[in-house]
Order: C-alpha cells, then sequence, then structure tokens
C-alpha cells in the first residue's frame, strides 16, 4: 500500500484515524496499539514476508536497549557492540551481500552464485533509527522506554517505507503525551494540507517529469541537450517525489498528532554543499553527522582527519542508499565536495564568511551544477552510463540542439524549476505557525506564502486534491522506497 | 492569503476543501463518462458508431463490456493477430452471435480470463482461439492493461461494473481526451472496435500503417537484424492451465478451434530460430492434447496456418517495390481476407479436405509428417530466399552447411 492510492486514502487512513482517536478517549496505551497494527498492516502490504524479520529486530533492540539501559560497565559496551554488529550484518546481509559477491566475481574472475534475496523494505530506515536509540541508551540518554511506545516508534507507517529517520528523543516523549491523543483541528488541517501539497509534488510534477528522464536514459550516449534536460528533469523528480513523500509522512503523522523532524528545507536553494546538506534528507544528515562522522572524530583532531572524517561518511552514506557502485561513486563525489569546500573555507578564513551578493549568487549556481553531476551517478544504472551521461552533458557526444521534449514536458520542467527555486516550500507555507518547525534555516524564497485554514486555501487545497485524485490511475513507486 | 490563524474557522476549511475535491470531480466524471472516449459502457448504443482514434486504447475495457451485454455464441479468443485478422462476418457464422475478444499484447492468462468473462453470462457454443508461441505464451497477464477486476464473478457484476466505470473515469488521461473530443481536437478517423464486433477494422490498419511508415518499413527490421522474440516461460504451467480450461468447457458442450497465425515465413524464421526444438515439442504436446479431448468426446480441432504456403510465402515489399502486400499488414499481422480463408479452413467438417493448401489439421497421427515437412520447407526457404534471410541465424547455420 502506498500514500498514493485510493485503499489508503479512503479506507486505511480514515479507519486509522477514527479507530486512534476513539480509542484515545479510553485509553492512550490502546489507541497506541492501535496505531502498531495499523502499521504492521501497513508493512504487510508492501510484503508480509519480512514481518517476522521487522518484529524480531525490534524485540531484540527493545531488550538490549534495557540490557544497557540496566547494567554497568563493562557489560554495557559489550551489549551495544554486539547489538550494532547484528543490525548491521542483517543490513549488509540482506542489502549488500550481492554486492560484494557480484565485486568479487567482478574483480578476481570469480563466478560465485548470487543469493535469492528480497530486501525488506524499510530496513535502511529502521536499523538506523533502532542504532540511534542503541548508541544514546548508552550515552545514559534514554531512560525506561514502554514497549508498546518502542514497537510504535520503530514500526511507525509514516515512515517506515522511506523515512524520514526518527529519533526517539523527538517521537517517544510525544508518544507519552497525552494531549497528542486527543484529535485537534489545528493538526488535522495542517497536515491534510501539507499531504495534499506532498501528493501533488509526487503526482503532478514528479511523476510528470518521469518521461522526459526515461527518453534521455534510452539513449546510450545522450547529445548535449538532451542530457541536460535529462539531468534536470531527473533532479526535480528526486526532489519532489522524495520530498512529497516526506510532506506526506509529516502531513500524516500530522493529523494523528505526532509531530515527524522535517525532511527538506529548499535544498535547490543551497550555497553550498555542506548547506545543502542541511537541506536534504535532513534527517538522515543528522543521522551521518551524530552516529558516524563525530563519533569518527569530526574535525577535533584537524584539517586532515576531518577530511577523512567527511570523505568516510559520505562514503557510507553513499552505500547506504543501495549496493551498487554509482551510490559509492556518488557519496564520494559528494564527500569530495565537502572536503573542496571546507579547504576552501580553511583557506579563505574571515573573508568567506560574508560574500558579495554576486558571490553567493554564484556559489548556489556552482552548488547546484556539483549536484546535479553527482545525480548522473545516483540514477544511472551503473558508472559506465553515468559517464556517457556526463559526457553528454559537456557536449562530447555531439551539440544537437534537437530535444525530444514534449510541450507538456517543458510546462512540467518550467513549473519544477520555479517551484524548486523561487517558491517557499511546503513546509513554510503550511507550518510557519508552529513553534517546533520555526526552528529552520533562514531560506531564499522570492516571496511569502502562508497557508492558513481559510475559504481561499479550501479552494486551492481541495482543487489539488481532485487533480490528485485524477492523476491517481497510474503511479509511480517512490523512489527512497527502494533504499 | 489570509495570514491570521488565530481567526480561522477549520470547519469550513474543511467542508470548502472537500466539497471542492468533490465537485470538481463530479463535473469530470460525469463529461467522462457522458462522452466515454474509450466506449467502456457502450454496447447497444449509438455511440458504437462514433470514429475513434486509429490506435484505441484499454480495448479490455470495451470488450467485457460488450461480452457481458451481447452475449456472444461464437468467441475468438489471442493476440493482436487475431484482433485484426479474424472477421466477425463470416457466412459460416451468419446465424451466430460472433464477438473477437482478443486483445493486442494477450498472454494466455488473458484470454482465459476474457473465455471465463463471457462464459459468467452465457457459456459460448465455439471458442475460436488463435495461439502464439512466445510472449504470449505465459501464464499471468500481458501488456493488454486488463485489469481482472473487470471479470465477471457473481452476479453483482452489473453493479460492479457501474462503480468500475465511473472509477476509470477518475483518470486525468481520460479528461484530456474527453476534452479534446469535445472541443473537436481529437483525431477521429476509423470505426470502434465495437462497429465491426471486437475486430480491428481495416480502415484503422491503414492508418496505422501509414504512421508507422508501410509493410516495407515493418519487413526492414527482419531483413537488416533480425527480430528474435523472448523465449515462452513456464510452457508447462501455461498447458496445464490450457488443458484445464478445454477439458471443463469441453464437458459443457464448448467446441475448440485452435490455430496457429500465418505470420509471414520471414517472421516464422526470425522469431523463432532459436527455439525451433521447443515449438515443435509444443506443437506436438498440444496435438497430443486434441487427441485426448476428441476421445473425451470434445468437438476439437488444431490448425497449423504458418510455415511455407502460399499466403506467408508472399512476396515481401523489398522484392516487389510496393509498400503494401496482399496478405499482410507486416509480416506478423495479416488481413481479413486471409481470415476469412482460415475460418473456412476451421469451420468445414474435418472428414471433408479442403480446397487450398492453406492450414494443416493437427492430430497425434499426422503432427511428426508435419514437422518433419515443415522442417524441409523452413531450410529450403531459407536456400531459396538467401538475400531476406541473410540476418537471420537459423538459415545462416543452413546456408554455411551447403
Amino acid at each position: 500500500m502506498i500514500f498514493n492510492s485510493f485503499s489508503f486514502l479512503f479506507l486505511f487512513f480514515p479507519l486509522t484515524l477514527v479507530g486512534f482517536f476513539l480509542l484515545g478517549r479510553k485509553n492512550r496505551q490502546w489507541a497506541a496499539m492501535w496505531i502498531v497494527l495499523a502499521s504492521l498492516l501497513f508493512y504487510c502490504f508492501w510484503d508480509y514476508r519480512y514481518l517476522p524479520l521487522l518484529l524480531a529486530s525490534i524485540v531484540f533492540n527493545y531488550f538490549v536497549g534495557q540490557r544497557i539501559i540496566a547494567e554497568n560497565q563493562p557489560h554495557r559496551k559489550r551489549w551495544l557492540t554486539m547489538a550494532i554488529a547484528i543490525n548491521l550484518l542483517l543490513l549488509c546481509f540482506f542489502k549488500y551481500v550481492n554486492f560484494f559477491i557480484g565485486s568479487i566475481n567482478g574483480i578476481f574472475n570469480e563466478h560465485l552464485q548470487t543469493l535469492q534475496l528480497i530486501v525488506p523494505i524499510g530496513i535502511s530506515f529502521f536499523t538506523f533509527t533502532q542504532i540511534s536509540f542503541l548508541v544514546d541508551a548508552y550515552y545514559k540518554k534514554v531512560t525506561a522506554v514502554n514497549f508498546v511506545h518502542y514497537l510504535l516508534f520503530v514500526s511507525y507507517f509514516p515512515y517506515i517505507v522511506a523515512g524520514p529517520v526518527l529519533h526517539h528523543q523527538e517521537m517517544l516523549p510525544q508518544f507519552n503525551d497525552p494531549n497528542k491523543y486527543k484529535p485537534d483541528a489545528n493538526n488535522l488541517a495542517a497536515g491534510l494540507t501539507l499531504f495534499i501539497f506532498g501528493l501533488s509534488k509526487k503526482l503532478l510534477l514528479a511523476d510528470n517529469l518521469v518521461p522526459i528522464i526515461d527518453s534521455m536514459f534510452a539513449h546510450d550516449q545522450p547529445q548535449f541537450l538532451q542530457a541536460w534536460i535529462g539531468m534536470l528533469a531527473y533532479s526535480f523528480q528526486l526532489y519532489f517525489d522524495f520530498s512529497g513523500y516526506s510532506d506526506m509522512a509529516i502531513g500524516v503523522s500530522r493529523c494523528l498528532g505526532f509531530q515527524l523532524p522535517l525532511n527538506f528545507n529548499s535544498p535547490y536553494k543551497a550555497n553550498s554543499i555542506s548547506d545543502f546538506w542541511q537541506r536534504w534528507h535532513i534527517s538522515l544528515s543528522r543521522f551521518l553527522r551524530n552516529y558516524l562522522y563525530i563519533p569518527l572524530g569530526g574535525n577535533r583532531q584537524g584539517q586532515l582527519s576531518r577530511y577523512r572524517n567527511l570523505l568516510l561518511t559520505m562514503l557510507l552514506g553513499g552505500l547506504w542508499h543501495g549496493a551498487n557502485w554509482t551510490f559509492v561513486v556518488w557519496g564520494g563525489l559528494h564527500g569530495l565536495y565537502l572536503c573542496i569546500q571546507h579547504g576552501w573555507q580553511f583557506w579563505m578564513g574571515k573573508r568567506a564568511e560574508a560574500p558579495h551578493r554576486i558571490i553567493d549568487g554564484a556559489t548556489r549556481v556552482l552548488t547546484l551544477l556539483a549536484v546535479l553531476i553527482a545525480w548522473c551517478f545516483f540514477r544511472a544504472p551503473n558508472v559506465a552510463s553515468a559517464l556517457d551521461v556526463l559526457a553528454g552533458m559537456i557536449g562530447a557526444n555531439g551539440i544537437s540542439l534537437v530535444s525530444e521534449i514534449t510541450p507538456f514536458g517543458s510546462l512540467m520542467l518550467i513549473t519544477g524549476a520555479a517551484i524548486a527555486f523561487m517558491m517557499p516550500n511546503t513546509n513554510e507555507i503550511v507550518l510557519y505557525f508552529d513553534r517546533y518547525y520555526k526552528q529552520g534555516l533562514p531560506v531564499f524564497s522570492m516571496f511569502r506564502l502562508n497557508w492558513s485554514p481559510t475559504v481561499s486555501w479550501g479552494l486551492l487545497t481541495g482543487l489539488l486534491l481532485a487533480l490528485c485524485l485524477l492523476s491517481m490511475e497510474r503511479t509511480n513507486d517512490f523512489i527512497y522506497a527502494q533504499f | 492569503m489570509n495570514n491570521e490563524p488565530a481567526n480561522t474557522n477549520f470547519q469550513k476549511y474543511f467542508w470548502v476543501s472537500g466539497l471542492t475535491a468533490l465537485a470538481v470531480l463530479a463535473g469530470i466524471v460525469t463529461l467522462n463518462y457522458l462522452i466515454d472516449p474509450y466506449f467502456i459502457h457502450q454496447w447497444d448504443t449509438a455511440l458504437i458508431k462514433r470514429l475513434s482514434p486509429a490506435q484505441q486504447k484499454i480495448s479490455p475495457w470495451p470488450k467485457t463490456y460488450a461480452a457481458y451485454r451481447y452475449q456472444p455464441d461464437v468467441v475468438y479468443l489471442g493476440s493482436s493477430r487475431t484482433e485484426i485478422g479474424l472477421p466477425t462476418d463470416s457466412p459460416l457464422l451468419k446465424d451466430q452471435r460472433v464477438l473477437n475478444l482478443a486483445l493486442s499484447g494477450a498472454s494466455l492468462g488473458d484470454s482465459i480470463n476474457m473465455l471465463k468473462h463471457t462464459s459468467y453470462f452465457h457459456r459460448p457454443k465455439m471458442v475460436i482461439w488463435g495461439l502464439d508461441f512466445g510472449w504470449q505464451f505465459r501464464k499471468k497477464t500481458g501488456n493488454t492493461d486488463f485489469n481482472t477486476s473487470l471479470i465477471a464473478q457473481d452476479s453483482w457484476y452489473p453493479l460492479k461494473r457501474t462503480f468500475l466505470n465511473l472509477k476509470r473515469s477518475i483518470s486525468m488521461a481520460m479528461s484530456t481526451d474527453t476534452v479534446k473530443m469535445v472541443l473537436g481536437f481529437s483525431e477521429q478517423s476509423c470505426p470502434s472496435l465495437l462497429a465491426s464486433y471486437g475486430q480491428k477494422s481495416a480502415q484503422c490498419l491503414e492508418l496505422i500503417m501509414q504512421d508507422e511508415g508501410g509493410a516495407a518499413k515493418a519487413f526492414e527490421k527482419i531483413i537488416t537484424k533480425g527480430d528474435p522474440q523472448a523465449k515462452p516461460a513456464d510452457v508447462s504451467t501455461t498447458m496445464q492451465q490450457l488443458d484445464k480450461v478445454t477439458r471443463d468447457y469441453c464437458q459443457a458442450g464448448t467446441a475448440f478451434r485452435f490455430f496457429f497465425h500465418p505470420v509471414h515465413a520471414l517472421a516464422e524464421l526470425s522469431y523463432w530460430g532459436n527455439e525451433l526444438q521447443a515449438l515443435d515439442q509444443w506443437k506436438q504436446q498440444l496435438a497430443q492434447m486434441m487427441d485426448q479431448r476428441k476421445q473425451e468426446g470434445c468437438d476439437i480441432r488444431l490448425m497449423d496456418f504458418s510455415g511455407f504456403n502460399a499466403v506467408t510465402t508472399e512476396t515481401i515489399p523489398q522484392q516487389t517495390g510496393k509498400n503494401s502486400m496482399q496478405y499482410y499488414w507486416e509480416h506478423s499481422h495479416y488481413r481479413s481476407e486471409v481470415g476469412q480463408e482460415m475460418l473456412k479452413g476451421l469451420l468445414a467438417d474435418s472428414n471433408r479436405k479442403g480446397s487450398s493448401n492453406f492450414g494443416v489439421e493437427l492430430t497425434g497421427s499426422t503432427i511428426e509428417q508435419h514437422l518433419a515437412n515443415f522442417q524441409n520447407q523452413r531450410e529450403q526457404y531459407c536456400r531459396t530466399h538467401i538475400a531476406e534471410t541473410r540476418n537471420i541465424i537459423f538459415c545462416n547455420t543452413i546456408n554455411r552447411n551447403n
């Protein structure tokens, strides 16, 4: 089941919502359990075969977490090490074992059989979510946790398929809050609106860009204009697809009264690569920073070790996305970009802090260009195809100015660009009055647009909902659901 | 926009957004339903006479609806070859209600589903079924967009179908086509499938072939590169399905006429050059199945129109210099006139030998000889058509060995 399906919109979600609030009036524990059951059912619709794995992972990590909380050193460290190792082994087995076998076969000319494995949906998300819980339990940032709340935290249906990567400190306190179990008109209105905006991003923008991208990747060696149009379209598709999913997840959760962390904040308006990573997949960046980059030493041991840690973090971050060398190259490129940026800032010193407006504009364009180049590897089926696209982008495959883009495709591309570069993002629009989200980063929008539950906004969201429902006949899966 | 959230009325907001969505959808669905650009709920209405675009969309929808309303005595099943080539106006079937329920891109599973669907309302007296080796011989759905909810399973079908038709009308693509039709921008140039009882008309094919560059262009691919088709998957399971379907329907008194399509000889060699052994085995299995059904008292026959007869060896456009052919639209799809001849063979008394050499009935006693002849004819064709077959792997092997 996906968010953009009739069964979710008109059956699963309304029933979940109504059941939750009805039970919440009687008993909060029952209401939480209701969402757990709904989440497990939601998970089963994707692939029921891995439900036991999800449940086993939850029970195991909960049990170990409790042991870590209760034990003293050195047992605490042993429990933590063992649990992280098991979590990572499980992740590696399902996600990377065939990649390793394939790589060994390629490098050593072996013929080892690959395994017939289906990657359990959401394994990357629920593994990272639980590792952060265990690490924080070790550092005594976690006290006793109710099992049902933990079960809900890990299996929570709005996030389980494609994130955001949740942190227990922002979710578990909410599950303990009695006020969250009461229906709230503000939450419902804001949540539904955000959901409809997310749905629109997915169905009206991202899915309509797919033919342009497919057409470009159908060419073995795309020419200049084809390559640029194709990659721009892919950049927008990925952004609208993933941020659309995040908006829907945040919206659905908001209707239930629980706030999920922000995951996007106009990433294509970033003025540097580090700024980009504070705006793109924010919850993953936060996880990588707190649980990988900082434990590796961060920038505490000098510039050189900082660069090493950045590179390592981004390489592993790339690999997290999928078992393919393209993701490793993509992560490596971003690591390299970050090293160059920090090297530049180190060399420039205070001169880099307040650039002239023209320089600031140029850095935004440069950042976008760097991101676009890296997306070639993210999208391509293999490194060779990505290099073909890059060759096309520099004109090495010919500079034909004839493009196959249709008028509708052009319209979609221009609309996507206008929204991504000029408009405030959905969170700025919908959640501006929400103190929780006001901690967001400063943004660069050409104008403000603040949602409030008025008739004019009602007309707009109603129209968007109608257009989305008309577009639900054929939908594509969410790109990040595969990670 | 109002920037004062404190003064807002949430209830009004919900009502306005909900009613707006509902009103827009209701308007669009009503328009789509009334215009019905894809004929999803037309049978005995004037609309079926309306012209439509040459490439008609979602044909399972009008065909399942027509089957429900028309309740045919004779149905044709199969893929686009049957849909295009087999006419519903054969004089031999003039007193029967005939419907061509073949679907472009249909798998065997699709054909079985279509048979189940039409039989729910009225069990056909005869099923005429075109078989393709390869991609059609798959268990599940092909590329027909044949939603299984279209298949009748209980007496609630009329109600469910109305609901499905309405749901189908919630569609951006359909709305776009409706608006195009209303504004007169839609290309409406050939009769609907329903107007010719499910057969794609020659008028439509002429237009499609014009768009695609004619028969010569279609043959070009085979001549220059060859055109091997996908290997059929899971033939044994699909054979079991076919066995079950024929057994069940024969017991209820339905007659079957199976046939292999007369694809052009070049296409036959190019498609299955690497799979000839599997193809022959499959024909043997089918012939055995026919014998078994006959022994059980079933009126069933299997005819092979493929191979190297007067039709399938028609000189190709590259040799004649013309861009059209007498028997074919292109190498894979044959014309209605060929279909009329095939129906004569299929519907003739099996004891009376037909006048032409077009079509051979396959039984357990004839199959071995037939396959041996076939192999000789394949080799002979390669040897006598060296220029056309130079890129066909099978012929290269034959000609090299000589």
